[in-house]
Formats: structure tokens, C-alpha cells, sequence
């Protein structure tokens, strides 16, 4: 069974204004699709495509206009209590905004703490150990967990944040834009983490990007969504080769490897090799 | 716009007895593309900063100079005329309450710029960015624009000022890759074009491969490494250069890296 699954959903906001109703602007049409359980998916698009916002109807943050997101074959909006409760520990999602994200006024370890409390039934007194843990765990120093956001930088609070998601063993996490802002080699640490969590306990990742190259690197499939609809969804081979014309835009926009004068040396040497 | 070199001269900030910047010195030519990279905190922006006299609150410029061919000058005195700055989010370089063509109006003013030339130049910056329909566009705020046309609008509000040298700190980071091609596209224009001396601040070694001509390497304050771009991806010395090479290509598998 499917692990997260969306049917036929439909998303529009009706754009309020004081003494007319706006014509509701259409944000998602008719998107289907399933995420197995282990499974690591791009969902690749351009900025304003509707990415996020599917991502927030699969993470039940909304719900859709029409159509159903079903978890584990279970209607999300008609999950009972007992369901939801499970359903928000086992989906988690990381943000691209990590300042956003959490309390200013909580420590580091009270915001990992936060889904130990509510989500988890771990015994108080392992809290610290496990803090600890899922800290280093997104390589982070333990002894960060007494300090507050505003004395971390943005990329160490993204893997705060990475760190509050994997608090309560999640069997999936949403990830919108969470490692955009961070320095390469940061973003290359934490898509390594994320290989291995899928590889070594099986958690599924929706990863949410406008980079080619990321998805390439850690995706085993990707969907491609263009205003609002998914136009392709193919398995990830490398050298990744899209189809539709969005995913071929996407491809080419990606920066070049080398300066110009190398590519071509290159390339009068071996033409065929150079993509 | 007959100026032609710009120097950064040793160049230190401090933050309290935090030494972040530690004798930076560089020189920007009219009509090169000088690529500042380095890991974030490793004072690429608070470099420039400095020497346009804009550094945050909480530190201070301890040493360092700017000079414009050959002789000294107040960072006051560069700012806006000289060197023209386009930022990394465009969405909080905007007053949200203003529209485009209240931030034009204050910068053609700020400059002394005659008030009946405006018009004119604005329209002719707008239409150098990629930005059609500018008498639409001048009554737009902020939130009416997508994040792409912001970073447009920027730059072509340094375009109107009209500054041989532009200084472009992370101008791509915060756009999806559609819109990082158009602007690179439009940066490396607008070289062509006017020759315009652009300082890019960035830490994406794919920018650096599309627009750069000369690199320099930063880390904890300090340039490692400074040499032409081509022979920081062939032959990158220092360890930090090394790293950010390796990094960057790692995410070509299909690309040959070997020369």
C-alpha cells in the first residue's frame, strides 16, 4: 500500500478583496500521484508552479478544494483522533524558512524537544540523550541545544530543524526547499543524510527543489510540475534524461560545471562525453 | 562613466575584538566579472560592505581603502554613484508600502539626477533589465511581482544610476533556476554592453563557472586563494578552493573533471 497518496486534487485561493470576490486563481489541477514507503522523490518545478503548495496539502497543513491525499490509504480529513495523531508523527515536513520555523524564545533543545513531548511516548529522562542525539545526527554539536536560534546561522538552524523532524522516527518527510539556502557542502551532508535514513530505516522523502542536479544525486524518481499539473513522472537514471518540455527547460537552465574555455577544450576532445 | 579601475585596499571589519575581515585588498576592472567566493561567515559581503561604508550594525571598519584610478575615495562618495549594489533578496531590498516607481523616483533624486530626465531613464533601465511594459511596471508594489522581476527591477535600478561597477552579492541565490539563467544572462549583457565592472559575491561555484573571469577564494576573513577562473577549476591550490571545487562537480557525474 501506498504510503502518502493524493487523487484528483484540486487547489485554488479565492483572493478576498474588500467589496468584490476575485475570480479564484487555480494553483493546483488535477494532480495524482503515490509515495512508497523508502522511497526518495524529486518534485521538481519553477517558483510559483504550485510545489508548495501540494506539499502542504500532502502534510495536511490544507486541505484540497477537491480531490482526496490519503495516508496509508485513509482519507486524511477524515482520519479519527487516534489516526491523525499518528499520521502527524510519521509525516513531518522542513521548511525553507528555518527563522520561520521555530520559537524565538525556545532553546535548541526545547524545539527538538517539542515532538519528543507531544508525538512520542520516549520517558522524559531519555529526552537529553536523544536531544543529543538527533543533533549530531544532523551535524550539529550536542552542546548547541542550550543556545537560542538568533545565535545560530541560517544554515545551522535549518538542521535544527532537520533534527525536529527525525525526533519522532517519521516514515516520511516533506522537504520544501530545506537545504536551498545552505552552502554546498551542506546541502551535499544532508542529502547524504537523507540517503542514508531511507537505506537504513526505510523513511521516504518528498524532496521539493528547483534544482536538477539535486534530484539527480539523491532521487530515485521525480515528478515535474508545470502551472500547477505534474507533466512527468520518470525514474531517475544518470545522466537524468526529462521528457516533457518543463523538465527539459529546467534541465537547461542548470549552471554550467566548468568556465566556458574548459568546456570547449573539452570538447574538441572528446565531444561526446560533455553534456 | 569614464572611471576604469576600482581597489580595495586591506580592507579589515571588526565586531567587537572579532577580527571577521583580515586585510582584504582586490582590484575590479571596468568590464571583468571578479567572482568573491567562500562558505557563508567567511566575509565576502561584509568585505564590500566595508568598502562602501555599509557594514551592519555591531561592526567596524578598522583599516582599509578604496581607491578610483589611482587616488582615494569616501565609501559616501562611491556608494550608488560609482558602484551600484543588487542584493540577495529582492523581496526585503523593496519598501513593501512603494511602488517601483517611488524606489526609481528616490534613487534618480538620491543622485542629484535632473527631475526631467527621469522618466526617460528610468523607462531606458527598464528596458535594458528585460523589463517590457515599464509604465505598467512603475505602478506595481512589491508583492504584485514575481521574485524574478524583482531581481530585474533591482538591477535596473543600479542600471539608471548609471555606475561603471556593479556590486552583485548572491544576485541568483534566492531564484529558481529559470530565473538564475535570465539574470546571469542579463549580468553577463550588460558587461558586454556597457562595460560595467561587476563584483560578484556568491557562493555557487556554477555562477562563478558562467560569468567569472578572476576568482578569489575566502575563508575566516582572509582571500586564500586569487587566480583566473579557468585555473581554479583545472588547478585549485588551496584546501578551501579544492573543497568547493570538489563539491560543485560532484554534483556533474557525467562530467569529466580530469583535464
Amino acid at each position: 500500500m501506498s504510503l502518502l497518496s493524493a487523487r484528483g486534487v484540486h487547489h485554488h485561493y479565492s483572493r478576498a478583496a474588500l467589496f468584490r470576490t476575485r475570480a479564484a486563481t487555480a494553483v493546483l489541477e488535477d494532480v495524482s500521484l503515490e509515495l512508497q514507503p523508502g522511497e526518495i522523490v524529486g518534485l521538481l518545478g519553477r517558483s510559483g508552479c504550485g510545489k508548495s503548495t501540494l506539499a502542504r496539502l500532502l502534510t495536511g497543513l490544507e486541505t484540497p478544494t477537491r480531490g482526496e491525499v490519503l495516508f496509508e490509504g485513509a482519507v486524511l480529513s477524515r482520519l479519527d483522533k487516534a489516526r491523525r495523531r499518528d499520521f502527524r508523527r510519521r509525516v513531518q515536513m522542513v521548511f525553507q524558512d528555518p527563522q520561520g520555523a521555530v520559537n524565538p524564545r525556545l532553546t535548541i533543545g526545547e524545539i527538538v524537544r517539542e515532538p519528543l513531548i507531544h508525538l512520542t511516548e520516549l520517558p522524559r529522562a531519555h529526552h537529553a540523550e536523544r536531544i543529543a542525539e538527533l543533533l549530531e545526527r544532523a551535524g550539529l554539536d550536542a552542546s548547541m541545544a542550550h543556545r537560542y536560534p538568533f545565535e545560530l546561522s541560517g544554515g545551522e538552524l535549518q538542521r535544527v530543524c532537520i533534527a525536529r523532524a527525525l525526533a519522532s522516527n517519521p516514515a516520511l518527510i516533506v522537504l520544501d526547499e530545506a537545504v536551498s539556502n545552505l552552502d554546498l557542502h551542506l546541502q551535499l551532508q544532508m542529502l547524504d543524510l537523507f540517503a542514508t535514513l531511507s537505506r537504513e530505516q526505510g523513511v521516504a522523502f518528498l524532496f521539493v527543489t528547483h534544482d536538477l542536479r539535486l534530484v539527480e544525486r539523491v532521487c530515485s524518481r521525480v515528478l515535474v510540475m508545470e502551472r500547477g499539473r505534474l507533466v512527468e513522472n520518470a525514474a531517475v537514471s544518470t545522466p537524468l534524461s526529462l521528457v516533457s518540455r518543463e523538465g527539459r527547460a529546467l534541465a537547461e537552465a542548470v549552471l554550467p560545471a566548468l568556465p566556458r574555455r574548459l568546456t570547449s577544450a573539452r570538447e574538441r576532445l572528446a565531444p561526446e562525453r560533455v553534456c | 562613466m569614464s572611471h576604469q579601475t576600482l581597489n580595495l585596499v586591506d580592507i579589515a571589519v571588526d565586531a567587537g575584538a572579532l577580527r571577521l575581515v583580515d586585510g582584504v585588498s582586490l582590484t575590479l576592472a571596468r568590464g571583468e566579472v571578479v567572482a568573491l567566493v567562500g562558505a557563508s561567515g567567511s566575509g565576502k559581503s561584509l568585505t564590500c560592505a566595508a568598502a562602501l561604508g555599509a557594514l551592519p550594525a555591531g561592526t567596524r571598519r578598522q583599516g582599509g581603502q578604496v581607491w578610483l584610478d589611482g587616488a582615494p575615495i569616501a565609501p559616501k562618495r562611491l556608494r550608488g554613484r560609482v558602484v551600484a549594489s543588487v542584493l540577495q533578496n529582492p523581496r526585503s531590498a523593496f519598501n513593501p508600502v512603494r511602488t517601483l516607481g517611488d524606489h526609481a523616483e528616490e534613487t534618480l533624486q538620491a543622485l542629484g539626477v535632473e527631475k526631467r530626465h527621469w522618466k526617460a531613464r528610468i523607462h531606458r533601465a527598464l528596458q535594458e533589465a528585460g523589463l517590457d511594459e515599464p509604465q505598467r511596471l512603475l505602478d506595481l508594489y512589491p508583492f504584485e511581482m514575481s521574485g524574478g522581476m524583482l531581481q530585474r527591477a533591482m538591477i535596473a535600478l543600479a542600471l539608471a544610476s548609471e555606475a561603471p561597477f556593479l556590486f552583485a552579492d548572491e544576485p541568483t541565490t534566492d531564484l529558481d533556476v529559470i530565473h538564475q539563467r535570465e539574470i546571469l544572462d542579463l549580468l553577463a549583457g550588460l558587461r558586454e554592453r556597457f562595460g560595467l565592472g561587476i563584483l560578484l559575491i556568491t557562493h555557487d561555484m556554477g555562477v562563478v563557472a558562467r560569468l567569472a573571469d578572476r576568482v578569489l577564494v575566502m575563508d575566516q576573513g582572509r582571500v586564500q586563494e586569487s587566480a583566473p577562473v579557468e585555473a581554479i577549476f583545472r588547478q585549485p591550490r588551496h584546501a578551501v578552493t579544492r573543497a568547493l571545487v570538489a563539491a560543485h562537480l560532484s554534483l556533474y557525474p557525467t562530467q569529466e573533471i580530469t583535464p
